[in-house]
């Protein structure tokens, strides 16, 4: 089974975030739950006055580091609508999520909002149904395939479009989409109810307990 | 000229072969060797069955026509990437909802170490010589027909079984290797291209040879010490006789007959 979540990010996972407003943001890299131990000190994204002639993607690239996580750069100098992706170095990269402060707001990569992105690139077929945790609402199911076999091992086969699921946290229904392995899936959010969803695929979620009758 | 001399024709023979069998059991071994790009871990036990007995001076038993009812187990272990060229992915441009291109950019997908279990059971038939081997194990006569030589086993239809069943196991756990559905089918064509009947029959030999060559089946088992005349009574008590030495040899007097020559001692 492929490991879909937003609340740790592997090798095949990869966060993006736009800056709009110019000034200055710090952000950590680690587990979920080691963000507050980091207790301010970590990484810094400048974003300067002026926008740029096109919004440029900055790459960053989390590495393990004498025991920590850390970005292959400590300083970004943005310009407004930039974007910046994080991704894992290696597939021996611990799992991270990354957490912001700055320009008077707070953010995670747990959370996506309408800055953020979530790209997972799907390594194996099966259904995905993936729920916000917070609301317990399932947001996508997905339904991925194995592409025609091949004895072709040169890649040549390989699916180079994405495909882009719109999280929308206002509608009934979930998005649907069908996928081929290999295949990319970001995840972007189009109407956002609260502060932020947070995708699990379902098989992750500890098993909800039946409801309890009689007396 | 010997004490006790005791005569079995290839009729007795042939009627001692499927307890001696019996006897004998189940067979096992283990053992761990390469083939090809593959580290093995092999298990094999088996037993035997059935086998004509033909008797040749001065003292080979011929058993043609033996079945040795096999079981084998293997673990195969390799690098994925030496059977399949690790994967490039070439990146891509994402365009969100009109206003931002996001760019995931190109990387290699380095394949894992996997193990692919095998289980194959099956009969071969085989004939060999045996000679006879007495010896004496505290407190027991035993007179034996260990194997002359390693027969030739004839492997080759096993060995295409096996070539399947690695395939077929091989297709199960590479299935649940991400990204190995793209490439699925030539992986597990290089997997059983890589060992080919020859590997494949190779490997059958290591295995099930060790135990086929070192059968020693168990044709007679004396005490040393035993009661010729059991007790009669309170005042007539059993007679005793000790073995003092045992032989035996295949002779052909008009037909031939296997004899153990026996000497005793008071």
């Amino acid at each position: 089974m492929d490991t879909i979540e937003t609340r740790a990010y592997g090798y095949f996972d990869f966060y993006c975030r736009s800056f709009i407003a110019p000034g200055r943001v710090s952000y950590t890299l680690g587990a979920p739950q080691s963000h507050a131990a980091a207790n301010g000190a970590g990484f810094t994204i400048v974003v300067g006055d002026r926008p740029g002639p096109e919004p440029v993607q900055h790459d960053v690239t989390v590495c393990l580091r004498d025991g920590t996580l850390q970005p292959d750069r400590a300083e970004i100098n943005a310009a407004p609508g930039d974007h910046v992706l994080w991704h894992a170095e290696s597939p021996d990269t611990p799992r991270y999520s990354v957490c912001g402060a700055g320009q008077g707001t707070a953010w995670s990569s747990s959370r996506l909002d309408e800055h953020s992105v979530y790209v997972h690139i799907f390594g194996l077929a099966g259904e995905y149904r993936l729920v916000d945790v917070a609301s317990g609402r399932v947001m996508a199911e997905l339904d991925v395939v194995n592409p025609p076999t091949t004895s072709d091992p040169c890649g040549s086969a390989w699916p180079v479009d994405a495909a882009v699921v719109a999280l929308d946290d206002v509608a009934d229904r979930p998005q649907r989409a069908k996928l081929v392995v290999g295949q990319a899936a970001a995840f972007a959010v189009e109407r956002l109810r609260d502060s932020g969803i947070t995708l699990v695929d379902e098989r992750l979620l500890p098993q909800a307990t039946e409801p309890r009758t009689g007396c | 000229m010997s004490d006790i001399i005791a005569v079995m024709d290839e009729t007795a023979v042939n009627q001692v072969l499927p307890v001696a069998e019996a006897t004998l059991g189940i067979v096992s071994g283990t053992g761990s060797s390469s083939l090809g790009p593959f580290q093995v871990q092999h298990s094999a036990s088996g037993w035997f069955s059935g086998g004509v007995v033909s008797l040749f001076p001065s003292a080979t038993v011929r058993i043609a026509e033996c079945t040795f009812h096999y079981s084998t187990h293997l673990d195969l272990q390799f690098d994925l990437s030496n059977i399949i060229p690790n994967v490039y992915f070439p990146g891509i441009k994402i365009k969100i909802f009109k206003h931002w291109v996001v760019i995931i950019p190109a990387f290699t997908i380095n394949w894992p170490t996997v193990s692919i279990p095998v289980s194959h059971s099956g009969t071969i038939v085989f004939t060999a010589n045996f000679r006879l081997q007495t010896v004496f194990v505290n407190p027991d006569w035993r007179v034996n027909a260990v194997i002359q030589s390693v027969p030739q086993l004839q492997l080759t239809p096993a060995a295409s079984l096996l070539i399947g069943l690695i395939g077929v196991a091989a297709g199960v756990v590479l299935a649940a290797v991400p990204f190995i559905g793209l490439y699925l089918a030539g992986a597990v064509i290089g997997i059983t291209a890589a060992i080919g009947i020859a590997g494949a029959t190779g490997l059958l030999g290591l295995m099930l040879t060790p135990l086929v060559s070192g059968a020693v089946f168990p044709l007679y088992n004396q005490p040393k010490h035993f009661p010729l005349i059991p007790a009669a009574g309170p005042f007539d008590p059993a007679v005793y006789i000790n073995l003092a030495s045992v032989a035996a040899i295949v002779i052909n007097s008009g037909e031939p007959e296997l004899k153990l020559l026996t000497d005793v001692t008071p």
